[in-house]
C-alpha cells in the first residue's frame, strides 16, 4: 500500500518522567514537539551516609526523638538536622551535603541525605595518570573501572590513596592502561519531558505520565539505538548501497535522514560531529556501528547505546529497506518527525519507531486501518521475509500448508509458498513472514 | 481408565498432557498447547489452560472439561499443575559477604525454582545511590534476606539493606495490593530487627541460618520457605492462579522445582550422576544431581533468541566460527554476525537454510558451554570431612564433568534439531564429556509434568520418563589426554545384549559411531594408546541409542584453534543418520 493510498492515522505517545514529577497541562491541552509537558521534582542522585547517633552520642533507637527535619525535607549543607538537649549540654548534627533527607535507620543511627544529581557537561572528560599523581604502572593496578561501565555520582573508578571518583552519571567510554588514561562521558539526567510530537495531551494516566495524540504517520523498526529526538524528514539515498561522506547534504545539523541501506563511519562521524538529529537505514554493519558507539550492537539496544542521535534500522542486519517503505517517508520530505530508538525485545516488546504527525487533532479511529502486523497470516497477504533466504525480500503469499513439513534445513515447520516481488516463487516457514 | 492431566504454564506457552493408565503401566496419551495468557489482554491463566485442555479433547476424542455455571471441572482422576508464567519466580536476594552468605542464599532461591533478579552484598561494588535505585526499580516475588554465621552479632549491612527495601518499598510483579513476602535466613540475633523493620509492609517469614558456619551451608529451610511463600503469596495473587489452584490435587509447582523432582529421582533409580540443560530463548537453566546432591544455575544472559547477542558477545565470533565448516556451506563472519542479529530481532523465525541452522547449533554450543561455567561456579558437592583430616568442618568440592554419567538435553535447539546426532554433537561439543557419558534429550519437554506427577506416583512417572520423555541418543567414549591424527587412541570390543560382536577403534582428532540401538546395551573392553588415557574401569557396560557408541578422539579439551564440526558434518551430509528430531514449530 502506498503513502498516497493510505490515509493518516491516529498516533499516541506515551511520555513518563523517569522519577516522581508533574505533568504541567490539564487534557485537552494543545503542545508542540517541543513544549515542556511534564518536569521532575528533583533528579535523584548519590546517597550520603551519616553517623547522626555517634556524633550526638546517643542509641539509634533515639535518632528520632532527635530528628528537626523529615524524610523529604530539603537540607542544606552545614544545616542542623539533629539536635540533642540533655541538662545544660546541647549537640547538633549537619547535614555535610545540599540534599533531601531520604530515609533514617533507628537500629543503625544512620540518616542519609540524597544529593540532587550534578548532572556534568555533555563532552567526555579525561581522568589521566600524571593528574592523579600517579604512574601508569599504578595507574593501571588500581583502576577499577571497565570500559562501557555505567558509574553513579561519587563511585570509585580508580582506587588507593590517590583515587578518582565518578563526578556525575557518566559512561566509562575508554580505559587505557598502557597511555594512562580513562575517558568518561557524563551522562544527561534530564529534568523536563517535552511533548515530543504535535498533537494534544489526550490522557494523563498517572502524576507521572501522560498520552500525547495526533494524526500521521508511523513507521516501525526491527531495532533502534540511541534515545529520541525531533528533525526534518530528509531522504538521502534510494540505491541500495551504503550511505557516504559524500552523499550527505550540505545541511546535517536538526535533520532525520532516510537512506535505504547502511553508512559508512566516515558519514556516521560526519553526521554527530554536524548535530543529525536521527538517521533511518535498512540495516548497518555491526563492526561500522561498533565502532562509532564503542559498544555492542547485539547487546545494547535502544538507550543502552549512548549515540548522539538515534539510529533506526527498518530491516536489521544485512538488508536494505523496502522499496515501498522509503518511498512512503519519501513523501514526507520536509515535514519534522520524531525518532525513538528505544528498542525491548522481550516483556512488553518495543520497538523502534519514527513518527510523522501531520495534524494536531485526532479524529476518532474507525477501525479501518489497522496495524497490518496485528492481522492473522492469510493467503493473499503481502509479506517481507524476516529470515534467509531472500531475507527482507517482499512478496505475496501464495499457499499455506496444513501440515508441517520439512525445509531444505530438515526443520519442520508450516510452509507457505510466496511469489515474490521479482515473480520468483520460494517455499519458506510460514513463521519467516511479517505482513506488510 | 484412570487418566491425568498435568498443566505446565511457562512463560509464552501453557503446555497440557494427558496421561492414561492401562493395564497397570501409565503413558502418554496426548498434548495440547496454548498461548499462556497470564498477561493483558486476557490477565488470566485459566483462559490458556482451558484452551490447551480443549485442544487435548479434539485431539484426543475424549470429554475431558465440563464448563458450569460454577466454573470448570476436569474430568480426570487427578489433575496437576506447574507453573512459570510471568517470568517465573523473580527473586531479589542479600547476603553479607559475596562468596559466602550471598552465594549460599543464591544457592537456595535457584533451588528453590526462582530466577535472580539482583544479588546483594556488603561487598558488591555497589554505592548506596545504586542499591537504593536497584530496589526500587525491581519487581520481585519475594526477596531472601541472609548474614552472619549463627553466634554473630546482628550484621549492620542486613539492617541497612532491610531500611533500603522499607524506604524503597519494592512492588510485587503481580498483585499491587499485596505484601511482598520476605524470607529472613540469616543470624538469628537479626530476626527481631528483621520483623520491626519491615514487618509492617511486608511478609516476614524467618528460618534457620542458611550458613550456619562459614564451613556450613544449610538451604533446605530456606527452600522449603520460599516454596511455601510461592504457594501462599505469589501464586495466589497472579491472575487466575486462584481458580487454578483450587482445581489441582496438589499445590502448583515452581517448573523448575518440578523439574528438579524428577531428575532427583530418576538420578536415585539409577544411582547416577546427572546433568541436565533446559535452553530457552532468554534463559539456559542447568541442573546438577551429583551424589544426591542437586544444584541448578540459571544463565539469564544465555539463550538462542532474546540473548543470543549476549551470546556473541561474551563467546566472540571466533569462537562461534569454529563450529562452522569450510566448503559450500561457508558462512563468513560478517554474514554470521548479522544471521544472529537477525535471529536476536525476530525471535520466532525458523532456519531454513543449512546455513542457518549451522549458525544457530553454534551459538548453542556456546550458550551451552558459557552456562556450563557459569554452572561450574555455583554448584559445591558437600563431602564429610575424613575421621584425621584438620579440622572439624565439613568440607565442599567443585563440580567436575567427568563426575556426570548421563547428560539430557532440553530446549528447542536440542529437542528440535532436524538429525538428533545433531543434538549429540551440541551436547558433547559443549560440556566436552570424559570417560563414558550417556546422552538423552527430552522429547517435548516434559520433565516439569513428570515431576508434577511423581508427587502422586513416583514409579508412574519413572516409567513414563523413560519410556516417552527421553530419548536416548548413545554413550559417548571419551579418553583423557591428546592422540595425534592417524594414531589409534582408542579401542573397543565387547558384545551386545542382542549377541552381536562390538569391535571399534579412534584415531587423534576423530569421531567414530559405532552402531548400538535403542534399548540394547553392550559389555565393552576398552583400551587405550598412544596419549590417550582411561582412568576409569576398562570393563564397562554402556546403553545404546541413536548415535550408538560415539569414540571421541578429540582429546580434551578440544582445542581452539581446530574445527571440530568435520565429523557431524560428514555425518549429515553423507545421509548416515535416518533419526529425525524433533516436531517441530
Amino acid at each position: 500500500m502506498t503513502l498516497q493510498e493510505r490515509k493518516p492515522r491516529p498516533i499516541h505517545k506515551i511520555r513518563r518522567l523517569p522519577s516522581p514529577g508533574r505533568i504541567l497541562y490539564p487534557p485537552g491541552t494543545k503542545v508542540k514537539f517541543d513544549t515542556v509537558v511534564g518536569e521532575l521534582d528533583y533528579a535523584p542522585g548519590p546517597l550520603v551516609r551519616l553517623d547522626v547517633a555517634r556524633q550526638l552520642g546517643i542509641s539509634g533507637e533515639k535518632l528520632g526523638d532527635t530528628l528537626v527535619k523529615s524524610v523529604n525535607d530539603a537540607v542544606a549543607e552545614n544545616e542542623i538536622i539533629a539536635l540533642n538537649s540533655q541538662f545544660f549540654s546541647r549537640h547538633a548534627a549537619r547535614s555535610s551535603t545540599d540534599g533531601y533527607l531520604a530515609l533514617w535507620s533507628k537500629y543503625l543511627g544512620y540518616v542519609y541525605i540524597r544529593e540532587p544529581m550534578p548532572v556534568g557537561p555533555r563532552e567526555p572528560v579525561a581522568i589521566r595518570a600524571e593528574d592523579l599523581g600517579l604512574n601508569k604502572m599504578q595507574f593501571a593496578a588500581n583502576i577499577v573501572a571497565k570500559p562501557g561501565m555505567i558509574a553513579a555520582p561519587g563511585q570509585l573508578l580508580v582506587s588507593g590513596s590517590k583515587k578518582a571518583v565518578a563526578p556525575a552519571l557518566c559512561r566509562v567510554t575508554e580505559v587505557a592502561l598502557r597511555e594512562g588514561y580513562m575517558i568518561i562521558t557524563p551522562l544527561f539526567q534530564l529534568t523536563e519531558m517535552t511533548a515530543f510530537i504535535d498533537g494534544v495531551i489526550s490522557e494523563i494516566p498517572d502524576a507521572d505520565s501522560c498520552v500525547i495524540s495526533g494524526m500521521g504517520y508511523r513507521f516501525t523498526g526491527a531495532t533502534g539505538y540511541g534515545g529520541e529526538d525531533s528533525g526534518i524528514i530528509t531522504p538521502v539515498l534510494a540505491e541500495d548501497r551504503d550511505l557516504t561522506a559524500s552523499d550527505l547534504p550540505k545541511e546535517l545539523s536538526g535533520i532525520i535522514l532516510i537512506a535505504r541501506r547502511g553508512i559508512t563511519l566516515e558519514a556516521l562521524q560526519r553526521l554527530a560531529d554536524e548535530g543529525a538529529s536521527g538517521l533511518v537505514l535498512g540495516c548497518i554493519d555491526q563492526d561500522t556501528l561498533r565502532s562509532f558507539s564503542r559498544r555492542e550492537p547485539l547487546k545494547d539496544l535502544g538507550a543502552l547505546m549512548d549515540l548522539p542521535f538515534p539510529i533506526l534500522l527498518m530491516q536489521g542486519f544485512g538488508a536494505a529497506m523496502l522499496e515501498s517503505t522509503y518511498q512512503e517517508m519519501a513523501s514526507l520530505t520536509g515535514r519534522r518527525g520524531a525518532i525513538d530508538g528505544s528498542t525491548q525485545l522481550r516483556a512488553g516488546v518495543i520497538r523502534p519507531e519514527l513518527l510523522v504527525p501531520v495534524s494536531e487533532i485526532p479524529f476518532a479511529d474507525d477501525g479501518l486501518d489497522h496495524d497490518a502486523e496485528d492481522l492473522p497470516l492469510q493467503e493473499g497477504m503481502r509479506v517481507v521475509l524476516e529470515r534467509q533466504p531472500h531475507f527482507g525480500a517482499a512478496a505475496v503469499i501464495v499457499e499455506i500448508d496444513s501440515e508441517l513439513r520439512e525445509t531444505s534445513a530438515g526443520t519442520r515447520a508450516t510452509l507457505a509458498r510466496l511469489r515474490l516481488d521479482s515473480g520468483e516463487e520460494c517455499v519458506v516457514p510460514l513463521s519467516n513472514c511479517r505482513p506488510i | 481408565m484412570p487418566r491425568m492431566i498435568v498443566v505446565d504454564v511457562g512463560s509464552t506457552t501453557t503446555k497440557a498432557l494427558l496421561f492414561e493408565q492401562r493395564d497397570k503401566d501409565w503413558s502418554l496419551c496426548q498434548r495440547g498447547e496454548a498461548p499462556t495468557t497470564v498477561e493483558a489482554p486476557e490477565e488470566d491463566v485459566m483462559a490458556g489452560v482451558l484452551r490447551a485442555v480443549s485442544l487435548l479433547e479434539r485431539r484426543s476424542g475424549l470429554s475431558l472439561l465440563n464448563l458450569s455455571s460454577e466454573g470448570p471441572v476436569f474430568k480426570v482422576d487427578s489433575f496437576l499443575a506447574t507453573s512459570s508464567a510471568g517470568g517465573g519466580l523473580q527473586m531479589v536476594v542479600c547476603g553479607n559477604v559475596a562468596r559466602l552468605s550471598a552465594e549460599s542464599a543464591e544457592r537456595a532461591a535457584l533451588g528453590g525454582g526462582a530466577i535472580l533478579l539482583d544479588v546483594f552484598s556488603a561487598d558488591d561494588g555497589l554505592t548506596l545511590f545504586q542499591r537504593l535505585e536497584r530496589l526500587r526499580a525491581l519487581r520481585p516475588d519475594m526477596i531472601l534476606l541472609s548474614g552472619g554465621v549463627e553466634g554473630a552479632s546482628v550484621i549492620s549491612f542486613v539492617v541497612e539493606m532491610c531500611d533500603f527495601i522499607r524506604t524503597a518499598k519494592p512492588r510485587a510483579k503481580f498483585g499491587y495490593a499485596h505484601r511482598l513476602p520476605v524470607i529472613y535466613a540469616g543470624a538469628s540475633s537479626g530476626a527481631a530487627i528483621v520483623e520491626d523493620l519491615l514487618g509492617e509492609d511486608f511478609v516476614i517469614k524467618v528460618v534457620a541460618n542458611l550458613r550456619p558456619s562459614f564451613g556450613m551451608e544449610n538451604l533446605i529451610p530456606a527452600r522449603e520457605a520460599i516454596h511455601e511463600a510461592f504457594i501462599e503469596h505469589v501464586m495466589s495473587n497472579a491472575p487466575g492462579y486462584g481458580r487454578l489452584q483450587e482445581l489441582t490435587a496438589l499445590p502448583i509447582l515452581p517448573t523448575p522445582t518440578a523439574v528438579a523432582e524428577i531428575l532427583i529421582k530418576y538420578a536415585v533409580q539409577r544411582s547416577i550422576n546427572i546433568l541436565c540443560v533446559d535452553i530457552g530463548g532468554a534463559t539456559t537453566d542447568i541442573f546438577s544431581v551429583v551424589d544426591g546432591h542437586f544444584t541448578r544455575s540459571v544463565s539469564a544472559n544465555y539463550g538462542m533468541s532474546y540473548s543470543i547477542g549476549n551470546v556473541t558477545a561474551a563467546a566472540g565470533l571466533e569462537r562461534l566460527m569454529r563450529w562452522i565448516p569450510d566448503g559450500e556451506l561457508i558462512v563468513s563472519a560478517a554474514e554470521m554476525q548479522d544471521r544472529l542479529g537477525n535471529k536476536l530481532l525476530y525471535p520466532v523465525t525458523i532456519p531454513a537454510t543449512i546455513a542457518d541452522l549451522l549458525v544457530e547449533q553454534a551459538a548453542a554450543r556456546e550458550a551451552l558451554r558459557l552456562s556450563f561455567e557459569d554452572h561450574l561456579a555455583l554448584a559445591r558437592i558437600p563431602r564429610k570431612a575424613g575421621l584425621f583430616e584438620p579440622g572439624l568442618l565439613d568440607k565442599e568440592d567443585s563440580l567436575e564433568i567427568g563426575m556426570i554419567n548421563l547428560i539430557i538435553g532440553s530446549g528447542g535447539v536440542l529437542s528440535n534439531a532436524p538429525q538428533r546426532l545433531q543434538a549429540a554433537a551440541m551436547l558433547l561439543d559443549a560440556f566436552q564429556p570424559v570417560g563414558a557419558t550417556e546422552l538423552m534429550v527430552d522429547s517435548i519437554f516434559m520433565l516439569p509434568h513428570l515431576g508434577a506427577f511423581s508427587k502422586v506416583d513416583e514409579d508412574a512417572a519413572l516409567e513414563i520418563l523413560s519410556n516417552d520423555c527421553l530419548i536416548p541418543l548413545g554413550t559417548s567414549l571419551s579418553p583423557l589426554g591428546w592422540v595425534e591424527p592417524g594414531s589409534v587412541g582408542i579401542e573397543i570390543t565387547g558384545r551386545s545384549s542382542q549377541g552381536r560382536d562390538i569391535r571399534g577403534k579412534a584415531s587423534g582428532g576423530c569421531i567414530e559411531i559405532i552402531p548400538l540401538a535403542t534399548g540394547e546395551t553392550a559389555e565393552l573392553s576398552i583400551s587405550t594408546g598412544n596419549g590417550a588415557h582411561w582412568p576409569w574401569s576398562s570393563k564397562l557396560t554402556v546403553r545404546g541409542g541413536v548415535g550408538g557408541i560415539i569414540l571421541d578422539m578429540r582429546g580434551r579439551p578440544l582445542l581452539f584453534d581446530e574445527k571440530h564440526l568435520t565429523e557431524y558434518e560428514a555425518w549429515w551430509l553423507r545421509g548416515e543418520t535416518t533419526e529425525k528430531g524433533g516436531e517441530g514449530r
